[in-house]
């Protein structure tokens, strides 16, 4: 080999090699955290807005959702050790609900860079039933990528 | 009327010119396959960029020999067998991830320059890829920001596998008699991976970080093994 085609080769290869190092991206998700979402629908399936204000709290004292008027839907956190979550929701002084949330917990590595997030896999939800008339789940599997993951049909119209 | 038969003689012309070419370029073919056997030998080759790559204080430690087969100085059957593995812990996630497998991976290359009577080529190629491995990954406890409480990160022995092609171009050049050295450019594509419900997997042994797809570099260092008169004729 010449030795000009030799240092031709080394220098490719270096330009190539910092070009990759140069080109690792990081795709990270923008939340680390899981959300169960739930979307609000009438009896016909269809979207609802809240005419009351909401309340959504949970057993551990942690104020979810305060006091929000026209809501449509709400995303909950769902616990890292316990199978079943329990959800109260106050619609005004008067009307409540409380929503059961089985799941499974799964600890997901994402990767080295974007680190653990907590996945879930919905087992069954249950409800009261004073302003809802029934829950379903759509999705089951709970994750950081945010999704509707069950539907709650009040017996209100929009 | 004689237009018309001026075009059928010009269209004859033309004809017996095109068939001529044909003809041209089979006898080239012919003459060629007849001049050299099928058969041009065996080469070993090893990779440089995995081990050097590591030595820079990379996280992945790629160990990869070959065995290619010299067919016309055109065609070049290879197989490449490696032994991927990283013990890689990141400082801000604290995550630890540690693997070790071998990889194999099977195609060809297509010296493009094989009309050239010199020791060295140009060629084009494609690789099949695949991987079966086991990885762990411990972290710190993930801590609960609303209901409380902490669970251990600790997943180990999951089981992955990964199926990926490779397209390539790259050079060779003699170095000293039987000694040969050469880049070649990757670009890998992942066919298909095996995610558990736990985690993906961030290192695939022989396809490298964990991607869709991405570009890679090998530097081969080559030696031909002597066989007949195969040794000196390319």
């Amino acid at each position: 080999m010449k030795s000009a085609s030799g240092r031709l080769l080394v220098a490719s290869v270096c330009a190539l090699v910092l070009c990759m190092m140069a080109c690792e991206s990081n795709d990270c998700m923008l939340s680390s955290e899981s959300y169960c979402s739930m979307a609000f629908v009438n009896g016909q399936g269809k979207a609802v807005k809240l005419q009351d204000t909401l309340t959504v709290s949970s057993t551990a004292d942690v104020v979810i959702i305060n006091r929000k008027l026209g809501a449509t839907g709400m995303d909950v956190p769902l616990s890292y050790t316990a199978l079943v979550d329990t959800f109260f929701l106050q619609y005004n002084s008067r009307l409540a609900d409380t929503l059961w949330v089985e799941h499974q917990n799964l600890p997901y590595f994402s990767s080295m860079d974007c680190g653990t997030v907590m996945h879930y896999k919905l087992q069954g939800v249950r409800t009261t039933n004073n302003l809802i008339d029934s829950v379903r789940i759509t999705d089951s599997e709970v994750t950081n990528m945010l999704k509707h993951n069950v539907k709650i049909y009040f017996t209100v119209n929009d | 009327m004689l237009p018309v038969t001026q075009a059928m003689a010009q269209q004859k012309r033309q004809y017996q010119r095109t068939t001529e070419a044909q003809r041209s370029k089979i006898a080239e073919w012919l003459d060629l396959t007849d001049s050299i056997p099928v058969f041009q030998g065996v080469n070993l080759m090893v990779d440089a960029v995995g081990p050097g790559w590591y030595a820079f204080g990379g996280d992945f430690l790629s160990t990869e020999v070959a065995l290619e087969v010299n067919l016309l100085n055109r065609f070049f059957p290879v197989v490449e067998v490696g032994y991927g593995q990283t013990d890689a812990t990141n400082e801000d996630s604290e995550l630890h991830y540690q693997t070790s497998a071998p990889y194999f991976r099977i195609g060809a290359n297509y010296n493009v320059q094989y009309k050239k009577k010199r020791p060295g080529y140009i060629y084009a190629g494609f690789r099949l890829g695949y991987t079966s491995f086991d990885y762990d990954v411990d972290g710190p406890p993930m801590v609960d920001p609303v209901w409380g409480g902490e669970l251990p990160f600790h997943l180990t022995d999951i089981q992955s596998r990964a199926f990926w092609g490779e397209l390539l171009v790259g050079v060779r050049a003699q170095v000293y008699r039987n000694f040969h050295m050469g880049w070649s450019f990757r670009y890998k594509v992942r066919f298909n991976v095996k995610n558990s419900p736990n985690a993906s997997p961030w290192y695939i042994p022989g396809f490298g970080a964990n991607d869709n797809n991405k570009f890679g570099v090998t530097y081969d260092l080559v030696y031909q093994i002597p066989w007949g008169k195969s040794g000196k004729a390319h």
